[in-house]
């Protein structure tokens, strides 16, 4: 393989990662989505004059739950698409970390007696170097999105029930109480919230790791820079 | 219930004869924008991945979750291509979700009319598509108001509080009588007109899709009610000593073969409502 297409390659393995990364980021998002959208919204507080004008008239009418049903619907199916984006992730990654794994095993070029022969075995070398370092957080990144493939499938399970309690609570007319399991709610509001911190926390995990691994490629490259500094001295001489 | 339905009658639902009787059933603008409903069935026509379109119970419309998937899918489309990985299917029926036109949930406009002293007269029209239901309606109130700090007159237009705002959709989802009584409390009103869309029953050859009207207020002369999808339960009407009328009367668009058992039907439940015959 040429050294440009073996270069392009990592290239597109790491944005694939990525992008992977970001999805984990937008299923965070979309799960602190879903807790607000099931979170009973705060009334506002109005000023003093208008609360003792209400002292003497009726309590203010609730608000729309058609409007909150739909909210929660939305959120709902965002995490329907994100679950499947996970599972489509979760395929991308394993063939990825497979492609990776053959980067990095290939054999060592062995260095022949042109500068350009030992130029090319370690750029070879290089590149399997970081293929193998790729690998292992890739690697990492498939048990993240597993875990979290799991944990959405949770939360999705549990919030279909709120979906329909608040859907039920839109198709009651105005006037008749619709009996809304509010306790089921905040469960699945808190499930929520638990959901997207762990997934916010990993994320970060994540991201360090990537940094990690972008100091220790700068420090290839600078040692590579050296190298080839010594070689392009060597073949002047 | 309308004459005897076929047991597959029931097993799906036929979007393309919905849009030609919603078309046949030339709705003026007392009812909701018909162009904008044949949107949102158009948007249903659209297959979802793993959500087959199943019919309401004992209707011919689409189920209430499938009114409010499309609108919902329709708002995350644009986020969720944009870089959400997702398979071919999902791929390509979002990008269609995403060129529709589902029914918006509009605001309520409220133009002034004209002013009777320092009161100003108004003029509100609110559409209400409650979907998961589905429930689609118009109302349009006529009515008389002194300005205050829940009723701005701008001139052109008048503004409305969200506390009086809520509390008129709360009064305008209850029957026309109803309705009329709950509104006195709020402002004078002058005429309101409820025009409401479906239901959609299955009939031997297709669904009979019909649309009702309500109309209350001092102007009208008798009180008149003619729909027989009110059943036994009935609908509340103004009591005789009232200052108020109510007219309710429903009109139906039906396949052409199912025109003489629709008539007969009709005949049966001693209704004389306008039917539509619509050829496929």
């Amino acid at each position: 393989m040429s050294t440009p297409d073996a270069d392009d390659a990592l290239c597109a393995f790491r944005e694939r990662h990525l992008r992977r990364v970001a999805l984990l980021g937008q299923v965070a998002d979309s799960e602190r989505v879903l807790e607000e959208a099931l979170r009973p919204p705060a009334p506002p507080t109005p000023p003093l004059r208008v609360r003792l004008r209400r002292l003497f008239a009726p309590p203010p009418p609730p608000p729309d739950p058609a409007r909150r049903h739909e909210g929660a619907l939305r959120a709902w199916r965002a995490l329907d698409f994100q679950l499947r984006a996970l599972e489509t992730a979760v395929a991308e990654a394993s063939t990825d970390r497979g492609a990776l794994r053959e980067h990095g095993a290939l054999p060592p070029t062995a260095a022949g007696d042109s500068w350009d022969a030992e130029l090319a075995a370690h750029h070879a070398a290089t590149r399997a170097a970081q293929a193998r370092s790729l690998e292992a957080v890739v690697a990492e990144s498939i048990a993240q999105l597993k875990d979290q493939h799991r944990a959405l499938r949770a939360l999705h399970t549990a919030a279909a029930g709120a979906v329909e309690a608040l859907a039920l609570q839109a198709t009651v007319s105005a006037g008749a109480a619709g009996a809304v399991d509010e306790a089921a709610i905040a469960a699945v509001v808190r499930l929520a919230g638990e959901c997207a911190a762990e997934v916010h926390h990993r994320v970060d995990a994540l991201e360090e790791r990537l940094r990690e691994l972008d100091a220790e490629a700068a420090a290839r490259q600078a040692a590579r820079a050296e190298v080839e500094a010594l070689l392009e001295a060597r073949r002047v001489r | 219930m309308c004459a005897e339905a076929h047991p597959e009658d029931t097993a799906a639902v036929d979007i393309p004869a919905l849009r030609r009787q919603l078309a046949a059933l030339r709705l003026n603008r007392l009812y909701p924008p018909w162009r904008a409903v044949d949107a949102h069935l158009a948007a249903l026509q659209i297959p979802a991945p793993d959500a087959p379109l199943v019919p309401a119970p004992g209707t011919a419309w689409p189920e209430g979750a499938a009114w409010t998937r499309v609108r919902v899918d329709h708002g995350l489309a644009p986020e969720l291509l944009s870089g959400v990985p997702l398979d071919a299917a999902r791929t390509a029926y979002l990008r269609a979700i995403a060129e529709t036109q589902p029914l918006p949930d509009p605001a309520p406009r409220c133009a002034v009319v004209g002013h009777v002293g320092d009161r100003v007269r108004g003029e509100l029209v609110w559409d209400r598509h409650l979907l998961p239901v589905p429930r689609l309606w118009r109302a349009t109130l006529r009515f008389v108001a002194r300005p205050s700090a829940d009723l701005v007159d701008n001139g052109l237009s008048i503004e409305l509080s969200p506390d009086l705002r809520a509390r008129l959709r709360q009064a305008l989802e209850r029957p026309a009588a109803v309705a009329w009584t709950a509104l006195e409390a709020l402002v004078e009103p002058e005429l309101l007109t409820l025009g409401e869309l479906g239901p959609a029953r299955p009939g031997p050859s297709g669904p009979w899709l019909s649309a009702a009207l309500s109309r209350v207020g001092p102007s009208l002369r008798q009180t008149s009610v003619d729909d027989p999808l009110l059943g036994s339960a009935g609908i509340p009407v103004p009591a005789p000593s009232a200052a108020v009328r109510l007219s309710h009367h429903r009109k139906w668009a039906v396949p052409a073969d199912d025109l003489p058992a629709a008539r007969a039907w009709l005949k049966s439940q001693g209704s004389r409502n306008l039917v539509v015959a619509v050829r496929s």
